[in-house]
């Protein structure tokens, strides 16, 4: 089984490859019959992409949602998913996909460098909660990447106004306003992630908030993003300063999913209840009272 | 034109949206803080001192303002204060510019109550946080199979209270019945449940199961699982006396290593004269003369204990079997009885129930918010390119 997953693991990203290197190929010579091909070869790589999840699931004996690799694979599938299903619905331009899929393929990159053998799922993760929890995560990080597509365009065209093949892309004020929309689900979707988190904790720990790195990283991408709605609602901050900020709000997002143990003097990445190991039981620590056989 | 009163300044500037901007922000940079420093509470003390030690400039500078400790130092709490307070005199304000209860009809009126409720359960969620901050206690407790605590302030391990929480217990008898974990692959534990007892002075007995996201709530306290090991029983016989020096169980670290879990501790009992390393295999196989775990299940147990003499530079090292015995130096040991320890962590916070309904309230209030958005996006019909704005030819 595991020799499937990695054949169909590695048909999904030649697809997505395949469908960024025909959308470039079709975007610098400004030929708009190029994306019929792209949407079908990332239509091609959902299919294949779900296959290899099934594939994880099936070996793993649980949904991937334990490590980086099965985390990585779960949440790049609801990107795609969440694009191509409004592509189909015609909310968004296909143009996106050129900074979508790249992202889709790097974060599969980064997953299959940390892949290892499908382990059964830890007591902490055998909650109804985790999968609200994973599920509402990876919707916000797929809403925000299709926005931080669309800002990345938006600076695009706006930088480079007479470049032939950026003018085929939606219009500033329809890019700056489709960010907005997806920043907007995205918002909403990292709001019910926190929410169903702090429940779960709950019920793990006893506390709903226990200040450890990857919840602070949560807040602060959260607060980010409340802060990007609050200017753009008070202090009309729209178009490049609206674009710029989603940018930033990305890098503080890939922070949070990936970037945690970078910053942080705890060099393990996860919640910390799966690192606290050793120190917790010290003999000295039982209280002195009967031991009845 | 009169000029206006002071307090009605200072009401503006409280109540203003880019007091509450710089607010967000303050609080965004002082969680990279906390997410970046190391943080008391979160890592050990001696951890936390050779980062410091590492990185002078940056403590000197860092220190004063007490941002080891930044989610509990005065300018984050004074910041979280003043965002409250904004939050709450730019609803008032806006309330009652927007015609107080008959805002919510009319057009607009869904957008309205999902601002209104929004910044309500902001509110709500300050309250419940302080309340969480100066009620709570946390505490951890460790018990072997067939042992007894009574809840009382000294107790508990590790206790954590707020400065507003009474210093009231319960009093109750806890005891830890049974311990069963199931594993998966004799490796990876897929179910930890623990049953306990409960009885208060005048109270019938409260049989409570608890397992790992599924906690226990008794008077109040909920009991969370926590982490698990072993207790081997070791009976401590002078060699030449034959005097009983120690007869109990002993709780054993678990660390988690790359093979497995390991049980093992150092016996730390004053009348011992060398060092003794306690480790446990529950089920062992021997493979030319080594011993190696087989699996976590307690089926087939094994004590090895290490003996380690700085002072006369020796060592030595023996295997017991359940029920065995080793004489080492001075000392004879027997390996009678082994059991499990489960930790719990015991809560008290009445600051969850405000902060549960803030949560639920502020998601409504979000989807309120932005529906309208939202809907105006989906029944609008998509322009003659892929896109809903304009694509130029």
């Amino acid at each position: 089984m595991q020799q499937t997953e990695i054949i169909l693991f590695w048909m999904t990203v030649f697809m997505y490859v395949a469908a960024f290197c025909v959308h470039v190929f079709g975007f610098v010579r400004a030929s708009t019959r190029t994306e019929k091909a792209v949407m079908r070869l990332l239509w091609a790589g959902m299919v294949l992409h779900t296959a290899t999840a099934l594939a994880r699931w099936s070996a793993a004996g649980h949904a991937p949602v334990t490590d980086t690799y099965e985390l990585n694979l779960t949440g790049t599938w609801f990107t795609v998913l969440i694009f191509l299903v409004f592509e189909r619905l015609k909310k968004i331009d296909r143009s996106i996909a050129l900074v979508v899929t790249p992202v889709v393929f790097l974060v599969l990159g980064h997953g299959v460098m940390l892949r290892s053998a499908p382990i059964p799922m830890g007591t902490a993760y055998q909650s109804p909660w985790l999968v609200v929890h994973v599920i509402f995560a990876w919707l916000s990080f797929g809403c925000f990447a299709i926005a931080f597509g669309a800002a990345v365009l938006f600076l695009a065209r706006d930088r480079f106004p007479g470049w032939e093949p950026i003018t085929r892309v939606p219009d500033v004020k329809g890019l700056d306003l489709a960010g907005y929309r997806f920043i907007v689900l995205g918002f909403i979707n990292h709001a019910v992630m926190l929410v169903s988190g702090a429940i779960w904790a709950k019920k793990l720990w006893g506390h709903y908030w226990s200040w450890d790195v990857l919840e602070i990283w949560s807040l602060i991408t959260f607060l980010f993003y409340a802060f990007y709605l609050h200017v753009r609602s008070f202090l009309g901050w729209r178009m490049r300063r609206s674009a710029w900020l989603t940018v930033l709000g990305f890098v503080v997002l890939a922070i949070s999913f990936w970037g945690v143990q970078w910053f942080s003097p705890v060099v393990r990445p996860g919640h910390e209840w799966n690192e606290r190991s050793a120190p917790v039981v010290l003999k000295k620590d039982v209280p002195k009272n009967t031991i009845k056989n | 034109m009169r000029a206006r009163s002071l307090p009605s300044k200072l009401f503006d500037k409280l109540s203003s949206s880019k007091l509450a901007l710089v607010m967000v922000l303050l609080l965004i940079l002082f969680s990279i803080v906390g997410a970046v420093l190391p943080q008391q509470g979160r890592m050990e003390f001696k951890d936390i001192a050779l980062w410091q030690m590492a990185h002078p400039t940056t403590t000197s500078m860092m220190r004063p303002l007490g941002f080891f400790h930044v989610f509990h130092s005065w300018p984050f709490i004074i910041t979280i204060l003043i965002l409250g307070v904004n939050t709450l005199t730019c609803t008032l304000l806006r309330f009652v510019k927007e015609g107080s209860f008959s805002s919510f009809k009319g057009p607009g009126s869904v957008r309205r109550m999902g601002f209104f409720s929004l910044h309500l359960s902001l509110i709500l969620l300050f309250a419940g946080g302080f309340l969480t901050s100066t009620s709570r206690m946390k505490a951890r407790i460790v018990l072997t199979e067939g042992q007894s605590f009574e809840e009382r302030h000294d107790n508990y391990l590790q206790l954590v209270e707020g400065p507003l929480r009474s210093e009231r217990h319960t009093g109750a008898k806890i005891r830890l019945k049974k311990v069963q974990i199931t594993y998966e692959k004799k490796r990876y534990p897929v179910d930890v449940t623990s049953d306990l007892e409960f009885q208060s002075n005048k109270d019938t007995l409260v049989n409570g199961v608890i397992k790992v996201n599924y906690p226990f709530t008794y008077k109040g306290l909920a009991f969370t699982q926590d982490k698990t090991g072993f207790s081997p029983r070791l009976v401590i016989r002078d060699k030449k006396s034959k005097r009983v020096l120690f007869n109990s169980f002993i709780a054993l670290q678990t660390f988690d290593t790359p093979t497995g879990k390991v049980y093992r501790d150092f016996l730390s009992l004053p009348f011992l004269k060398q060092t003794y390393t306690v480790t446990v295999f529950p089920s062992f196989s021997i493979n030319n003369g080594k011993v190696k775990k087989t699996g976590e299940d307690p089926e087939n147990p094994l004590l090895r204990i290490e003996m380690t003499d700085p002072i006369r530079q020796r060592s030595a090292q023996g295997n017991l079997p359940l029920g065995g015995r080793i004489v080492m130096e001075e000392y004879i040991f027997f390996f009678t009885e082994l059991r499990r320890w489960s930790a719990f962590m015991v809560v008290q916070d009445p600051g969850y129930l405000p902060v549960c309904v803030a949560l639920w309230l502020g998601l409504g209030a979000l989807i309120l918010r932005y529906v309208p958005d939202l809907k105006r996006w989906f029944v609008e019909k998509p322009g003659k390119g892929r896109h809903p704005g304009k694509r130029n030819p």
